[in-house]
């Protein structure tokens, strides 16, 4: 599904002393079935931007053109409403959305709501909740009685039920520890590889997710997105990323200060750790068959 | 259930907190549901003054059990630990491992029923010893939008002040000062909600630091950051530690944080499974990866060249910063 910016504005309060611009014209297009990232500091508009992708905010000044669907200033929120089957949002701590008395009746609730029957829509719970690796012996359970990260895990076999074929994720893994963070990501990169035609858009502070999992890197700086590129493309531009307040991900930071204090060059468009262990090898060696 | 609840809603703001420990009132939080044997204080004769000295900026937890009211399994089995002053301790461990429950009574917001836990030589069963508990203690939390209530920075910051009623004189100057070695300064009159997330955290750490604590409580404080933001905080907590006498204790999910303290307290279903210096603590892969934790990056990198035959802790065994790292990389190089 195509998404597009034109000419977009976002104003907050307008007409007031604190009337703030969250997003200056921005222009641009979001590939279909891509995983992209948008990084950026607190502020920059990142947030702002997704919350346009299914109507929970209108453009001030020019249009989204979301799949068919035009959004501008004047289009009525009830028309809206189609494009929240098509786009699935998660938001940090999305656990605090769970409001049913079982676990499968909760997470059957959206497509209900979409006008799915009953039999059909607890059939799709099923398959959500298994993807995301809940067991049925906690089907019947309430939400409640489940761990934090079991919860979470409900909560977005929720938005996975609707069949979207985007997929908005605004820092989704917030609070969780180290295991479980590599879980969900590897879990939305499952779900985004399952099916043709699928996107990811994720929004992160994790420049290590960022260039593991993103195949479009946007920056987005005071409101403007600024640079947009596969991870090598994008993180090999340090002093600009440096203007719009990003640091490099762990492991290229690391081979660029090996770079620095050695005056030697270094390969840097990869980011797993595997691969730098390997390339700081292949440094060490190289110095070997200088000498000898 | 009740005193779940009740300190559910004061943990989400440490505001409110500040406001009971500087009305210097008697707070009656847990009086109605906790049972609590006043024995324990009598035992204990702390009053004496050279023993207060000893037990400047320490927490003593000794044989702590704790379960939440009709629900039947321990948060928290069997804890027992001592903090010395001046130390930077991180608590870590997998999500619902008792963490923030353990950090909670180490302020005195939760009370022990079973075991005790004494602050700075106060045991906090002990109701009278609350006021000065939550002057000694300070918190910040995770969200930094749940923990500014004032309309500038400035007025932030002198919040818990102006509650205890410290004269506006000297109100000003603490404020002032402490706004500038946190390095706000020129953000007095900014409208918090304005600020970056280091920038708010850093004022939420403002109001903390202004009333002299002698404990620090980081529960989380940087998780919600950009990266930039979260060295914004970290570079103030290893200021605080170079520079003052504070004890500070975080709990934290990023162990390459937790690398950086002095001693690291792994917690596993609400026992105590790992304590000791962080690069022995964090190299320790199977009880790592027992609690859902992994190897800070800088160890991970290390282990990878170990495996390929290069040692760099043969180079140097105390290896916790990029910096080091590379010049250990480096040195490595130069040798061969």
């Amino acid at each position: 599904m195509e998404i597009k910016a034109n000419d977009v504005t976002v104003k907050y309060m307008v007409g007031t002393p604190f009337e703030k611009v969250a997003l200056h014209k921005i222009n641009f297009t979001l590939r279909p079935s891509t995983y992209h990232v948008f990084i950026g500091k607190t502020g920059s508009g990142k947030s702002t931007f997704i919350q346009l992708l299914n109507g929970l905010l209108k453009p001030t000044e020019g249009s989204m053109l979301i799949g068919e669907k035009v959004v501008n200033r004047k289009t009525k929120m009830k028309q809206l409403y189609h494009l929240r089957k098509e786009i699935g949002m998660v938001f940090q701590f999305p656990e605090h959305q769970l409001f049913h008395d079982t676990v499968l009746e909760d997470v059957a609730f959206g497509p209900m709501n979409l006008g799915v029957g009953k039999v059909e829509a607890e059939k799709r719970a099923e398959e959500s909740l298994s993807l995301v690796g809940i067991s049925p012996s906690l089907y019947m359970r309430s939400p409640y009685e489940l761990s934090g990260g079991q919860m979470r895990r409900v909560a977005i076999a929720g938005v996975l039920a609707m069949e979207p074929k985007v997929l908005v994720l605004d820092e989704p893994t917030a609070g969780l520890d180290p295991v479980g963070h590599i879980g969900m990501m590897e879990l939305f990169n499952h779900w985004f590889k399952a099916k043709e035609g699928r996107s990811v858009i994720l929004v992160t502070h994790n420049m290590e997710d960022a260039a593991r999992y993103g195949e479009e890197i946007h920056v987005m700086y005071d409101g403007e997105r600024k640079l947009v590129g596969t991870p090598s493309e994008l993180f090999t531009k340090e002093t600009k990323l440096n203007e719009y307040g990003i640091s490099l991900p762990n492991t290229l930071s690391l081979l660029m200060e090996l770079q620095r204090a050695s005056g030697q060059a270094l390969i840097t468009d990869h980011f797993e750790i595997d691969d730098t262990v390997d390339e700081i090898v292949s440094f060490l060696r190289k110095d070997i068959e200088n000498n000898a | 259930m009740e005193t779940v609840q009740k300190w559910r809603s004061l943990s989400s703001c440490n505001r409110c907190i500040r406001i009971d420990s500087s009305k210097g009132e008697k707070p009656d939080l847990f009086l109605d549901s906790v049972s609590v044997p006043f024995f324990a204080f009598s035992i204990m004769q702390w009053g004496d003054e050279g023993m207060q000295e000893t037990l400047q900026g320490t927490i003593h937890v000794d044989s702590l059990t704790f379960q939440f009211q009709g629900n039947g399994e321990n948060v928290l089995t069997d804890i027992s630990l001592s903090l010395r002053a001046g130390e930077w301790v991180s608590i870590v461990g997998h999500n619902g491992s008792g963490k923030s429950t353990l950090a909670k009574f180490l302020n005195g917001l939760l009370i022990p029923v079973t075991g005790d836990v004494t602050i700075l030589g106060m045991n906090t069963k002990d109701f009278n010893n609350q006021p000065l508990i939550r002057k000694k203690v300070s918190m910040v939390f995770q969200n930094p939008d749940n923990q500014l209530v004032a309309p500038t920075v400035a007025d932030d910051v002198a919040f818990g002040l102006e509650n205890a009623g410290v004269p506006f004189k000297e109100m000003q100057a603490r404020v002032r000062n402490t706004i500038h070695t946190l390095g706000l300064s020129g953000l007095e009159n900014s409208e918090p909600s304005r600020l970056s997330g280091g920038q708010k955290q850093r004022v939420a750490l403002a109001g903390a630091l202004v009333l002299q604590p002698e404990i620090l409580i980081l529960d989380e404080a940087t998780s919600m950051l950009d990266p930039i933001g979260k060295k914004e905080v970290m570079d103030q907590v290893q200021r605080l530690r170079r520079e003052t006498e504070l004890t500070i204790v975080m709990i934290t999910h990023d162990l390459n944080e937790a690398l950086m303290s002095d001693r690291v307290i792994v917690l596993k279903e609400g026992r105590i499974v790992g304590d000791g210096p962080p690069l022995e603590v964090l190299s320790h892969s199977e009880m790592l990866a027992d609690t859902n934790l992994i190897h800070p990056f800088i160890i991970e990198i290390m282990e990878g060249l170990k495996g390929k035959g290069y040692d760099l802790r043969e180079v140097n065994n105390t290896i916790i910063t990029e910096q080091e790292l590379v010049d250990a990389i480096w040195k490595l190089k130069q040798m061969m």
